[in-house]
C-alpha cells in the first residue's frame, strides 16, 4: 500500500468512527439508559450525564421475577439445543470429511436445501403436531426446532476444521492398535477443540437470540427471555412498566452474549470470517 | 474381492454416521414442510373436520386485497432494504480492508447488531424513535425539522422499518464480502496504480469484478432472508400503522396463528417456499460443490 495523505487517514478513520457509532450506538444508549432514572430517560432533551442509579435493576428483581424464570430456561434451551447439535453433526461431519465414497456428498444437497426452508413454513403444521404430541409449549419442542435448523451449518463449520487435519494422525494411532471410533475420540475430537467451540458460540448465538420460533411455539409455559422482553415491552403504553426495567432486561439479556464476543474477539471473528469464506 | 468388500463396509459406515442428521432434517423439516403444502390444499383449522379444498385456500388468497396490500410492501422491503445493505455492506468491507489501528476490536464492534434479539432491537430503536423522548426526534429538531412519529406514519413507517432492518443486516454482508476482499493480493492493486488507475478505476476494474460472484451470493442470501423476515418488523411495528408494514410473513402469522385459518397460512408458506427455491436453488448446489464434493479422485 502506497502513504496515504494525512487527510486520506483522517477521512478514513472518520468513516470509521461514523460505522462503529451507528452499529453500536443503540445499543449503548439501551444499556446505558438501564441505568438511569425514568426522570432522566423521559426527558425530550437527552441527558448525557446522570447519576446512575440501580433502581431499574431492583424494580427488575422485585416486579418481575418471571423474567428471570424465561433467562433461565432460555440457557436450558441453549444448552440442550447446542448439545444435540454437536451429538448429531460431530459423525455427519467426520462422514463428509474423511469417509469419501459414492454418493455421501449428494447428501449434503439435502443438508443445505433443507436448511433454506423458511423457518415460518415449518411453524404452521408443527403447532397441530406439537399439540397432539403434548409437547407444545415445552422446551423439548424449542430444542428438536432450534437442533434441526442449525445443524447444517455445525456440519459445515465441523467437516473444514476436521478437513485442516492431517488424518496420517488417525492413521498414526490405528496403527498403535486403536479402533477408528477410538482414534475418533482420542485423537481427533482433542484437535477439534476449536472447531467445536467455534460451533458451540454460533448455534448458542443463535438460539439464544431467537425470536419467530419462540414466539410462534410457545405460550406461557415454555416462554423464552426474547419472547418475554417483547411482552413487557408492549406493557409500557399501559403504564406497567417503565422504560428503564425494559432497558435492565434487555441488557440482562445481552450481557451473556457481548461478554462471550468481548473473550473470545479473537477466536470468534476469526471463526465467523473463516466459516463465511468457507460458506 | 477384498477390495470391494472394505468399499461396501466405508460406504455402510458413511452413511450410519449420516443417519442421525438426515433423520433430524428429515422429521423437523422436510416432513412439516410437504405437510404444509398438503395443508394449503386443505381447509385446516383447529377443531373442524378436514377436508381438502384443492386450491381454493390460493384463490382465496390471490382475492384478498390485504395479501396484495402485503406483497407490495414486501416488495417495496425487500428491494429497498437489500439495495442499501449490500451498499453500505460493500463500503464498510472496503473501508475496512484498508487495516485499521486495532482492526480486531473495530470487526468485533461493527458486528455488534447481530448479538442483538429482534424484541431487544425493537425496544431500542422503538425508544430512539419515539415521538416525545426519542433521541432522533431530539437531533431532528436541532437540524431545525418537524419531529416525526417515525413508526406511526404511514407514508414513514415502512422506510423507517426498512432502516433498522439494514442496520441489523449489514453484519452479515460485511461477513461475506471482509473476508472475500482481503485475499486479494496487494500486487493486483500495485498493478493497476502502476498503469495509472484512479483509485474508482481500482474499484470498477480490478475490485468488483474480483469481488462479483461473492458479492452475488450474499445478495441471493440477503434476499431470501429479507424476504421471510417477521422478527424485528414484529417488534417494531407489529405490521402497523393500517397494515402499511405488513410483510408477508406477518400476514402469514395473522391468517395462521390469529384467525387459525392453518390452510390459507400453509398457503402463503408456500408462496414463500416457491420464491426462495426460485431465488436460491442455483445457489444451493453451487454451496455443496463448494464445500462437500471432494477433489476427483481416480
Amino acid at each position: 500500500m502506497p502513504a496515504r495523505s494525512v487527510k486520506q487517514r483522517f477521512l478514513m478513520w472518520a468513516a470509521l468512527l461514523v460505522v462503529v457509532f451507528a452499529a453500536c450506538g443503540p445499543i449503548v444508549v439501551a444499556i446505558l439508559s438501564s441505568f438511569k432514572l425514568e426522570r432522566d430517560i423521559f426527558t425530550f432533551v437527552p441527558k448525557l450525564i446522570v447519576e446512575p442509579t440501580l433502581e431499574n435493576y431492583q424494580a427488575l428483581v422485585r416486579d418481575w421475577p418471571q423474567f428471570f424464570v424465561t433467562l433461565r430456561r432460555s440457557m436450558f434451551v441453549t444448552i440442550c439445543s447446542a448439545f444435540v447439535i454437536l451429538v448429531v453433526s460431530l459423525p455427519a461431519a467426520y462422514a463428509y470429511s474423511r469417509l469419501q465414497v459414492r454418493g455421501v456428498s449428494t447428501t449434503a444437497l439435502f443438508l443445505i436445501g433443507v436448511r433454506m426452508i423458511p423457518p415460518i413454513i415449518i411453524t404452521i403444521p408443527l403447532y397441530p403436531l406439537f399439540r397432539g404430541l403434548g409437547i407444545t409449549d415445552t422446551p423439548v419442542a424449542l430444542i428438536l426446532v432450534y437442533s434441526a435448523f442449525e445443524v447444517s451449518l455445525s456440519v459445515m463449520l465441523l467437516k473444514t476444521f476436521i478437513d485442516g487435519i492431517p488424518p496420517e494422525i488417525e492413521e498414526q494411532a490405528s496403527i498403535d492398535g486403536c479402533s477408528r471410533f477410538q482414534a475418533f475420540i482420542r485423537v481427533l475430537l482433542p484437535l477439534l477443540a476449536p472447531g467445536i467451540i467455534a460451533v458451540i458460540l454460533m448455534v448458542s448465538m443463535f438460539t439464544w437470540n431467537d425470536f419467530v420460533f419462540a414466539f410462534l411455539l410457545t405460550g406461557t409455559s415454555a416462554k423464552t427471555a426474547p419472547v418475554m422482553i417483547g411482552e413487557m415491552r408492549g406493557l409500557i403504553g399501559q403504564g406497567a412498566i417503565t422504560w428503564g426495567t425494559i432497558f435492565a432486561a434487555a441488557t440482562v439479556q445481552m450481557l451473556p452474549i457481548l461478554t462471550l464476543i468481548w473473550i473470545a474477539q479473537k477466536r470468534l471473528v476469526g471463526g465467523i470470517v473463516m466459516g463465511a469464506v468457507k460458506g | 474381492m477384498a477390495l470391494t468388500h472394505l468399499g461396501t463396509r466405508k460406504t455402510l459406515a458413511a452413511y450410519a454416521l449420516l443417519v442421525p442428521v438426515l433423520l433430524l432434517l428429515t422429521l423437523i423439516i422436510l416432513i412439516p414442510s410437504l405437510w404444509a403444502a398438503a395443508m394449503s390444499l386443505t381447509n385446516y383449522r383447529l377443531g373442524q373436520a378436514l377436508r381438502y379444498v384443492g386450491l381454493d385456500n390460493y384463490r382465496i388468497i390471490f382475492s384478498d386485497p390485504q395479501f396484495w396490500r402485503s406483497a407490495v410492501v414486501t416488495l417495496k422491503f425487500v428491494v429497498a432494504s437489500v439495495a442499501l445493505q449490500m451498499l453500505l455492506g460493500l463500503g464498510i468491507s472496503l473501508l475496512l480492508a484498508a487495516q485499521f489501528f486495532g482492526q480486531r476490536l473495530w470487526i468485533a464492534l461493527i458486528l455488534v447488531p447481530v448479538a442483538v434479539t429482534p424484541s431487544v432491537s425493537g425496544t431500542m430503536w422503538r425508544y430512539l424513535l419515539d415521538f416525545n423522548i426519542g433521541p432522533i426526534n431530539y437531533i431532528v429538531q436541532q437540524f431545525g425539522f418537524e419531529r416525526q412519529m417515525w413508526l406511526a406514519s404511514e407514508t414513514l413507517a415502512l422506510w423507517v422499518v426498512v432502516l433498522v432492518y439494514v442496520w441489523e443486516s449489514i453484519p452479515y454482508v460485511f461477513l461475506f464480502l471482509y473476508p472475500a476482499r482481503i485475499t486479494f493480493p496487494h500486487s493486483m492493486y500495485e498493478a493497476a496504480r502502476i498503469d495509472g488507475a484512479s483509485p474508482f478505476q481500482c474499484f470498477r476494474y480490478v475490485t468488483m469484478p474480483q469481488l462479483k460472484p461473492v458479492f452475488l451470493v450474499a445478495m441471493v442470501f440477503r434476499t431470501i432472508f429479507a424476504f421471510r423476515t417477521f422478527g424485528l418488523v414484529w417488534n417494531l411495528t407489529e405490521g402497523g400503522p393500517i397494515g402499511a408494514t405488513e410483510i408477508l410473513a406477518i400476514y402469514l402469522y395473522r391468517q395462521g396463528f390469529k384467525y387459525w385459518r392453518f390452510g390459507s397460512a400453509a398457503a402463503v408458506a408456500i408462496l414463500l417456499l416457491a420464491f426462495t427455491v426460485a431465488v436460491s436453488g442455483y445457489q444451493i448446489r453451487t454451496m455443496q460443490q463448494s464445500v462437500f464434493v471432494f477433489e476427483k479422485r481416480k
